[in-house]
């Protein structure tokens, strides 16, 4: 069977190559359909383009016209904002040609906003100007967009925002000359890739008309100019009383002025296409040489002097001054040439105006206060005319050079002899001008300007300066008026640095300020003020002293730049002669301004400027509540003149840093209290605690013991005949007796009853008997006053202290005897506890066991606000003095 | 027959003492009250010859009543029931007008000899107690010549000799190796505590004290 095989080997090979054909097919119909949309859509970007190049056909060379017809064609067809902007010529400035907006509200806002000009380096079109391509944006991200965007567009950016933005360059001949730029609202749709294709072309032609109307504006103006230019030109060429005449290269006339057809005698109009020869016989042979000359050489000839007659003067031969100029066309060919005519005949008129002239100039250099003078080089003498003598301080009208540089003041010798030298110079333009400094013999001193002007002669072998002549003019009164101009610009110029430097002063006075009140401690606050305070002042060093604690010594706590000196600085005595010491005394700010005035107010102070590498030095005192609490000095480079806006500054700087110094303390106080408080409450509960196992043990292991012993001993008698009961309720009777002791012992200890129902005295009396019972030590009990009740709460807090005391001395001071004395005034009561005993280091007491019971006393006096005093030392004894105040309740 | 009123917040206390007074032949309770106020009505009311009165009692104490019993104008012999052996409370027993003092802590006899003795007229006190140590009591609590220089720490003294020769602060401050600060707090201390109010009042106190300028040089 291999027919049918091959047969279906066959079939099957034609529906595979079916298979392939319907593959290619529908390929190309996909191809075909995407051709189709591509050919609609650029039918439709031709039609818009060829609707645009209508437009601007329109517009033609109107570049006004020609903006808005494209933006309002582009805005109303593509939408939403259309904008032509283009560069000046200058290239720093984008102009605004014109905005146009599709919707109307928005179009009065966009035109306001075409008014103001924008720089071509910023913006979103700075870099579509840079680069020269299209700024391509179809959807924008808000926030990094509105950044670049210049501010004056940030309203309409508000009010109607940009979701999509197309820039596009003007380039033309690969140059950008402005750009084009399309935005949609908010709410749009982005921006295709044709979109950006189709403002692109747009662009390119746009930017063609742009340049071809800019050309055509250019033309015009030229154009205009020119024309300008030869309408000026022809009415010079007939007015001017100079005879002009222009021929060809043939040496016919083209055209000659009215002046020189007067000259001849003829008609103007005569003249085109006629030679001289042919019009005046008598004179063309006089200068018809010349103009061939200048036809050949193309040199101009000047000054030539012609004599003959004319039509005008046929008897009488008149003589003229005439110059000849080659007139050159396209390519700089001599094309013709053109005759200058002057009659000189009247040469003697012409001197006398020369006179006239002359006198003017006179009368001129007498308005100007000039004097004149003549500079003979050869012969060394300068001849002065009246005024220059003045000027130079003389008294003869002729004077060797010499004399008259010893007038010059020193300082401007050079200045003079220079201005001699160029003039004397006969490469230069002869001309020169100078302005120096005269001393004149009664000691003025006279401010002089010269012009000269060098006379050259051709000797024969070569030119030489023979003559300087000039002019000389007081200026003193100028230079001055520039002197005070001067001096009054530096010193705005001063004022205005001044000024700059206050505000900028002020702001890190500020940043100052406001760190400090934000400090809590003082390790803050000082760690800000030296931070800070050279910056805010101007300063080159700074440093913080306070009182210590005592209030008598100034302690350096902190410097900056922090201090290289090894050893600790040493505190200063606050009644040490030193600005610091003085300052925080008085309360008053020292200020020197420089190391003069510092040696001269603190000897041997001033001198250490140099140690320090300080010209100026500031001590201000840091007060707070009337108190000073310390200075903060501060060393400048440079001196200083401090003047009273610069002290108030420092001063209020000062005032600031003290209170954020007493706020710190106040923080730390409160802080203090805050923790002490804390310890107290701990205390209080633990000595309650205390006290209560001790209660407890005590009824425990006495009062209980005692109970059950009693318990016993009164169910014996119970079971005992009557007659044998006696003995054991006997001793019932005083196991009774013994507890009853026992309790009440217990609850004095607590607090005895007297110091509430009998005062304080019998409490004292009872206190110190049992004391002498427990102890054996005998006190000696002094008191005064005590009869009268006193609050309850002194009279508690009088008797514990006495108690504590008494309770320190059986403990540790090992005598016989103590002194208690009592005194109660109106005011207060004093008690003291003295004994003459072992005494103790009192700061080694405070830290060990025996702290908590001197605490104890410094807490109950210190909350009747009293004052608890202990002196002691090892082998002196020991007093113990407390104060409570009876006036005031606390 | 001697008319007796009793006064007592406890009522086991009141009821021995009744039980232990009307044994006694010749003696009879008119009259019982728990607290102080009661006492003394019933005492103006039934004008008894003896009143035994504990002397802590809720309202007024024993000796509050005492006082005002005393004042009357037939007022009864009073005996002072007491826990307290402290001669200041006797003292102040008997000030108030009481003629007897009896211990409760004290074999309860006691309490009909101090009956007997107060009707005859004498004054009776549980033993411990006696006259003499009261009046020792008496002696101690009176005041004693005491001045405030006595209370002067030994540094004030030093400085108020000082200030009295005529130095200065920082002076006595140099001279005492102490600061000009802690010189002055010394100073206003120990003014106040002798109440003086001027330089011219501390010199006129320490030439009163004969107080010889020490040598500080």
């Amino acid at each position: 069977m291999p027919s049918r095989s091959l047969s279906v080997s066959a079939k099957t090979v034609r529906i595979s190559v079916l298979e392939k054909r319907i593959a290619t097919l529908e390929a190309a119909l996909a191809t075909q359909s995407q051709a189709a949309a591509d050919l609609r859509r650029s039918e439709a970007r031709l039609a818009v383009l060829a609707d645009a190049s209508h437009c601007f056909a329109a517009a033609s060379t109107d570049l006004a016209r020609l903006s808005r017809t494209m933006t309002g064609y582009v805005a109303h067809r593509i939408g939403d904002l259309c904008a032509l902007r283009l560069i000046s010529l200058d290239g720093t400035t984008l102009i605004t040609a014109h905005t146009a907006h599709a919707h109307p509200e928005a179009q009065a806002l966009v035109s306001a906003i075409d008014q103001i000009p924008q720089r071509v380096d910023v913006g979103h079109t700075r870099q579509v100007i840079r680069d020269g391509k299209p700024l391509y944006m179809p959807c924008v991200a808000q926030d990094s967009f509105r950044a670049a965007v210049p501010p004056q567009f940030l309203p309409y950016l508000d009010r109607f925002g940009v979701d999509s933005i197309i820039i596009v360059p003007l380039r033309e001949r690969g140059q950008v000359i402005g750009t084009l730029t399309l935005t949609r609202n908010t709410g749009g749709a982005p921006y295709t890739p044709d979109d950006l294709a189709m403002l692109q072309d747009l662009a390119d032609r746009a930017a063609l008309v742009v340049a071809y109307a800019q050309l055509v504006g250019a033309w015009r103006e030229a154009t205009r100019i020119k024309d300008d230019t030869f309408a000026l030109l022809n009415t010079i060429f007939a007015s001017i009383p100079v005879g002009l005449g222009v021929l060809d290269a043939d040496l016919r006339y083209i055209r000659v002025n009215q002046t020189l057809a007067a000259i001849d005698g003829l008609p103007a109009i005569v003249y085109p296409g006629r030679t001289p020869a042919e019009l005046l016989s008598g004179l063309a042979s006089a200068f018809e040489p010349f103009l061939r000359q200048v036809l050949t050489t193309g040199n101009a000839i000047h000054d030539v002097e012609i004599r003959g007659v004319t039509l005008t003067n046929p008897g009488e031969p008149r003589t003229w001054l005439t110059s000849y100029y080659p007139v050159r066309g396209n390519l700089h060919v001599v094309t013709g040439v053109g005759v200058v005519m002057v009659d000189i005949t009247e040469r003697t008129q012409a001197e006398r105006v020369l006179r006239e002239r002359d006198e003017q100039l006179r009368l001129a250099y007498d308005a100007a206060q000039l004097g004149t003078w003549r500079y003979d080089i050869v012969t060394g003498i300068i001849q002065l005319d009246a005024r220059a003598q003045l000027h130079y301080g003389l008294k003869s009208d002729a004077v060797p050079a010499a004399r008259i540089l010893a007038q010059v003041h020193e300082d401007d010798r050079t200045v003079w002899w220079q201005t001699v030298s160029a003039t004397a110079d006969s490469g230069g333009d002869g001309r020169a001008m100078a302005e120096y400094r005269v001393v004149h013999p009664d000691g003025d001193v006279r401010w002089i300007a010269t012009h000269a002007r060098v006379y050259v002669a051709d000797t024969g072998a070569g030119c030489h300066p023979v003559l300087s002549s000039g002019t000389s003019q007081d200026i003193t009164t100028r230079k001055q008026v520039e002197d005070q101009v001067r001096a009054a610009l530096a010193a705005e110029q001063q004022a205005r640095a001044a000024a700059e430097q206050a505000t900028l002063r002020i702001g890190r006075l500020q940043t100052m300020t406001a760190a400090l009140a934000a400090a809590l401690t003082r390790d803050d606050v000082v760690r800000i003020i030296l931070d800070q305070i050279c910056q805010a002042t101007g300063a080159m060093s700074g440093t913080l002293l306070l009182r210590d604690a005592r209030g008598d010594l100034l302690e350096i706590v902190g410097q900056t730049p922090p201090s290289v000196v090894q050893n600790p600085p040493r505190p200063t005595p606050l009644d040490a002669p030193l600005p610091s010491a003085q300052a925080t005394r008085t309360q008053t700010a020292i200020w020197i301004e420089s190391v003069a005035v510092g040696e001269a107010q603190f000897p041997g102070f001033g001198r250490q400027f140099n140690d320090h590498g300080i010209s100026a030095y500031a001590a201000l005192p840091l007060v707070t509540a009337g108190m000073g609490i310390g200075v903060l000095s501060l060393g400048f480079a440079t001196t200083q003149t401090f003047s009273a806006d610069d002290r108030v500054l420092l001063l209020a700087l000062a005032q600031q840093c003290a209170q954020a110094i007493d706020h710190a303390r106040l923080y730390a106080e409160v802080q203090e209290a805050h923790s002490r408080l804390q310890y107290l409450s701990h205390r209080l509960l633990e000595t309650q605690e205390q006290e209560r196992r001790h209660l407890a043990r005590e009824l425990h292991d006495e009062v209980g013991q005692a109970l059950t012993g009693l318990r016993l001993s009164l169910e014996l008698a119970s079971r005992l005949q009557p007659e044998a009961r006696a003995d054991r309720l006997a001793e019932a009777h005083r196991a009774t007796q013994d507890l009853i002791t026992q309790v009440r012992a217990l609850s004095l200890d607590l607090r005895p009853a007297m110091l509430d129902d009998m005062g304080l005295l019998p409490a004292l009396l009872w206190q110190i008997n049992r004391y002498r019972e427990q102890t054996g030590i005998t006190v000696d009990l002094r008191h005064w006053g005590l009869e009268k009740h006193m609050p309850p709460t002194v009279e508690t807090v009088a008797y514990r202290v006495v108690q504590e005391a008494l309770t320190n001395i059986a403990r540790y001071a090992q005598v016989p005897t103590a002194i208690v004395s009592l005194l109660a005034s109106p005011e207060q009561l004093l008690i003291q506890v003295r004994d003459v005993g072992l005494g103790f280091v009192l700061e080694e007491a405070l830290s060990s066991a025996r702290s908590s019971g001197l605490t104890g006393m410094q807490e109950r006096v210190a909350l009747l606000n009293g004052t608890l005093n202990i002196e002691t030392a090892p082998g002196m004894g020991t007093c113990v003095t407390a104060e409570l105040p009876l006036d005031a309740e606390p | 027959m001697i008319t007796i009123v009793l006064a007592d917040d406890h009522p086991i206390v009141r009821q021995g003492i009744r039980t232990l007074l009307t044994a006694e032949p010749g003696y009879q309770v008119v009259g019982e009250s728990a607290d102080g106020l009661a006492a003394v009505r019933l005492v103006e009311q039934l004008q008894p010859a003896v009143l035994v009165v504990d002397l802590m009692m809720p309202g007024i104490n024993g000796l509050e009543v005492t006082r005002r019993v005393c004042a009357l104008p037939s007022p009864p012999q009073v005996i002072m029931l007491s826990m307290h052996a402290d001669e200041v409370y006797v003292l102040d027993a008997l000030r108030n007008g009481a003629a007897a003092y009896v211990l409760k802590e004290n074999d309860t006899a006691q309490l009909i000899s101090a009956v007997r003795a107060v009707v005859s007229g004498q004054r009776y006190l549980s033993p411990p107690l006696s006259e003499r140590a009261i009046d020792s009591y008496m002696r101690q609590s009176h005041a004693t010549p005491l001045d405030a220089f006595d209370l002067l720490t030994m540094r004030e003294r030093e400085v108020l000799q000082l200030v009295a020769a005529g130095r200065t602060s920082p002076e006595i401050a140099a001279h005492l190796n102490i600061s000009p600060r802690t010189a002055e707090t010394h100073r206003a201390n120990l003014m106040r505590k002798l109440g003086l109010h001027s330089q011219a009042e501390l010199v006129r106190y320490a030439v009163q004290r004969e107080l010889t300028p020490p040598s500080v040089d």
